[in-house]
């Protein structure tokens, strides 16, 4: 990660108010406000649009149906993720085209390490989330309503506008949880793959069935941040369960989704070895061992400020349970310089991709083959 | 990996966050406002101010105290409030609850003139519901006999439009009344139990004291929403805390020093209460109560609470919040060993009716 000096945030700042000074003066910008209106919204709140997924209860109550938690809302309330609001029965997403963060970043911050190599990608998030982590690295973000973090409208299409005048072809929703700007993140797809505009999401997966078929249907790759294997820590670190992730992962794979799994190891809490060595067993048995499962390290924030940084040491034994377990693609994040940053041929052992941080460094791939076997690599490789 | 939006470095200074940048650069505008809103009120909680702040809460502490007063005047035939009664309703309250006989020695036992304190009223469903403007009034008539400077006093919730809404100006004679979206929350989180919230600035930064003006409401989540659970209106999250029926979570908040600290005094307006499809208005399941209630005790408070939400709901044949499946867990919890917030046990809260007009 790179830190902007003042004088280059105040030029990004400035350039990106110029951005929306154009957006809003544009014809896709008016098309985007007919839109809102047209779906529930209005004049003065374009952001606010009829939810995809709820069911209509009696005395004005909604069942929202986007996630697990399946939130019973009464009449002006709103569900647990803060950013979807009964108004009068009927159920709406206020942050539709409400960016809370909007950046340009290498493809593997994500990480994505099998998906264009090397590729910059337009990330944007709105405010909200369906878990309420307490590792939260973007809980100023995740943890807040709209109206608590300072927003900038950008409708699909204008998104789409400025990641094609930027020179690139990807765009990811990530940050917070994508789920709770679904709709959001699904119309800047259909209108990217309209343009040629691919995009991806950075999810926990904590998703129901029937928007995440939505969600295979439009987008490229998912990469789903697994927290544990066992249910107990969902229960107490992040206000969840652990069944439906993995069936979300199951899903995204036997639909043909690009897929990616990140595994955060947290000192005391999910680094033992048997659950390690679960987790690896349940890759290998249910999505297979080419899909990649990169290892992150733990650094204190939030409401775990009270455990250590996870040790090098920690990382590598989990690296090498995964690798042990057969497991193709096992990699190490978080850690600088760690050869476990590179992707290796599993059948010449060379060197295909080597990475130093967000850097590629070597890339022996020719049409998504080992350069020196000739092996076909799993991955989207252009 | 770290996938988080890249942070912002000033190359002389200390590390600062978009968020501060963009306060700095004051992007819509916003931060300009709300910048400028927290010189005006020029007014920030001490530590020493909050020693004395303690001082005088154990002064005022009165444990398992309700007192209930009512008035047959307090409505006129078109459902407005009156006033005069109302006036005379708090006065009976303060003094009743302090065993003071003169209303100025009552507030004077409760606040310290010095002291800023926050109004902490309950906005949602305005305007057809919300703690009405007639039940702040007098309280802040009462503190200011009672010498406090109305500048010292601020009425406030979640959200300036809502307060609009419901009938309260930004200013009244001095007194100011915004929202937390004015002024902001903390930047840090405040745990408490199971509970993460970052605090109204208002609550936080502004006010030594809190004297807290919630409804009588059902609540289809958490049961009843009355003192305790009017606080989700002083904290950034709210959303997240309604599982499990909000238990522990309001109780959790509750114990919070931001409140717990800092709470010294409550009037329930129970004029008209939801007893049932709330916590917004429901025309159907509304009925005219005609009392206000005040204690220093959330936890007893809310006992009563919950118990004139019972009777209405039987008078009106449906079932108890027990009998229906969702009784407020957290006054309980409220009370435990753990929290210690009041008294809950009905045995040991002591009631004291009173009458005006």
């Amino acid at each position: 990660m790179r830190d902007l000096t003042r004088r280059e945030w105040l030029q990004t700042a400035g350039g990106c108010l110029a951005l929306v000074g154009l957006g809003n003066a544009a014809g896709v910008e008016r098309a985007a406000f007919a839109a809102s209106r047209k779906a529930g919204g209005s004049a003065n709140e374009p952001w606010v649009r009829r939810a995809s997924h709820y069911r209509r209860l009696s005395n004005k109550k909604v069942r929202c149906l986007l996630c697990p938690r399946r939130c019973e809302v009464g009449d002006a309330e709103r569900g647990f993720c803060g950013v979807r609001e009964n108004r009068g029965g009927e159920y709406y997403t206020l942050v539709h085209g409400r960016a809370a963060s909007v950046n340009i970043d290498p493809i593997e911050k994500k990480p994505f390490f099998h998906f264009t190599p090397g590729k910059q990608i337009f990330s944007f998030a709105t405010a909200g989330c369906n878990l309420a982590c307490k590792n939260c690295q973007n809980w100023q973000l995740s943890q807040s309503t709209a109206e608590q973090v300072r927003n900038t409208y950008l409708s699909p299409a204008k998104m789409v506008e400025l990641t094609k005048r930027e020179g690139l072809s990807l765009i990811a929703g990530t940050y917070t949880e994508p789920v709770v700007f679904s709709e959001y993140m699904l119309d800047v797809a259909r209108e990217g793959n309209r343009k040629g505009v691919r995009t991806l999401a950075v999810t926990a997966g904590y998703i129901e069935r029937e928007p995440l078929i939505e969600w295979c249907k439009e987008l490229a790759a998912i990469k789903v941040d697994l927290k544990s294997m066992r249910n107990q820590f969902y229960r107490s670190n992040c206000a969840g369960t652990l069944k439906p992730v993995l069936d979300t992962i199951a899903a995204i794979k036997n639909r043909g989704t690009w897929l990616e799994i990140v595994y955060l190891v947290i000192p005391t809490l999910n680094d033992g070895e048997r659950e390690i060595r679960d987790l690896a067993r349940w890759v290998k048995a249910n999505v297979g061992r080419d899909v990649p499962l990169h290892f992150s390290r733990f650094i204190p924030t939030y409401r775990l400020k009270n455990l250590p940084p996870t040790p090098y040491e920690t990382v590598d034994r989990c690296y090498q349970i995964a690798h042990a377990e057969g497991l193709h693609y096992v990699y190490v994040g978080n850690v600088p310089d760690h050869p476990a940053q590179s992707t290796i041929c599993p059948r010449c052992d060379k060197t295909v991709i080597g990475r130093r941080g967000y850097e590629i460094m070597q890339y022996s791939l020719k049409a998504g083959k080992c350069k020196f076997c000739g092996t076909a690599l799993p991955g989207v490789w252009s | 990996m770290s996938n988080q939006p890249d942070a912002i470095t000033d190359e002389k200074g200390p590390r600062i966050s978009r968020r501060k940048a963009l306060a700095l650069i004051g992007l819509g505008g916003a931060a300009i406002a709300a910048g400028g809103l927290r010189g005006l009120l020029g007014m920030r909680h001490s530590g020493a101010a909050a020693s004395a702040a303690t001082a005088v809460k154990r002064r005022a502490d009165q444990p398992g105290k309700v007192v209930i007063v009512r008035s047959p005047h307090a409505l006129t035939s078109s459902g407005e409030v009156r006033q005069d009664v109302m006036k005379q309703m708090v006065e009976t309250a303060v003094c009743r609850l302090t065993g003071e006989k003169d209303p100025r020695a009552a507030w004077r036992r409760l606040f310290d003139p010095d002291d800023v304190i926050g109004l902490k009223v309950n906005c949602l469903g305005a305007p057809s519901t919300r703690t009405d403007p007639s039940v702040a009034m007098a309280a802040a008539e009462g503190l200011r006999s009672a010498g406090i400077p109305a500048r010292n006093i601020i009425i406030y919730d979640r959200l300036a439009p809502e307060l609009r809404a419901a009938g309260y100006p930004a200013n009244t004679d001095g007194m100011r009344c915004f929202g937390t979206d004015e002024v902001g929350y903390d930047e840090d989180v405040t745990s408490a139990g199971e509970a993460a919230s970052c605090f109204s600035r208002i609550v936080s930064e502004h006010c030594s004291a809190l004297l807290n003006l919630p409804m009588v409401k059902d609540h289809d989540v958490a049961g009843i929403t009355v003192s305790l659970k009017n606080h989700f209106g002083s904290i950034n999250n709210p959303s997240k805390m309604h599982i499990g029926g909000c238990s522990p979570y309001v109780a959790d908040i509750n114990t919070a020093p931001a409140i717990r600290d800092k709470q010294r005094l409550i009037i329930c307006d129970a004029l008209r209460v939801v007893y049932d499809g709330g916590p917004t208005f429901k025309p159907s399941t509304t009925a005219s109560y005609g009392a206000i209630l005040a204690a220093t005790d959330p936890v007893a408070l809310d006992r009563v609470g919950w118990d004139i939400i019972d009777e209405l709901r039987q008078k009106a044949g449906l079932p108890t919040l027990a009998a229906a499946g969702r009784p407020p867990r957290y006054v309980e919890v409220a009370a435990d060993s753990q929290h210690r917030l009041g008294i809950a046990d009905p045995r040991r809260i002591q009631r004291v009716n009173a009458k005006v007009g």
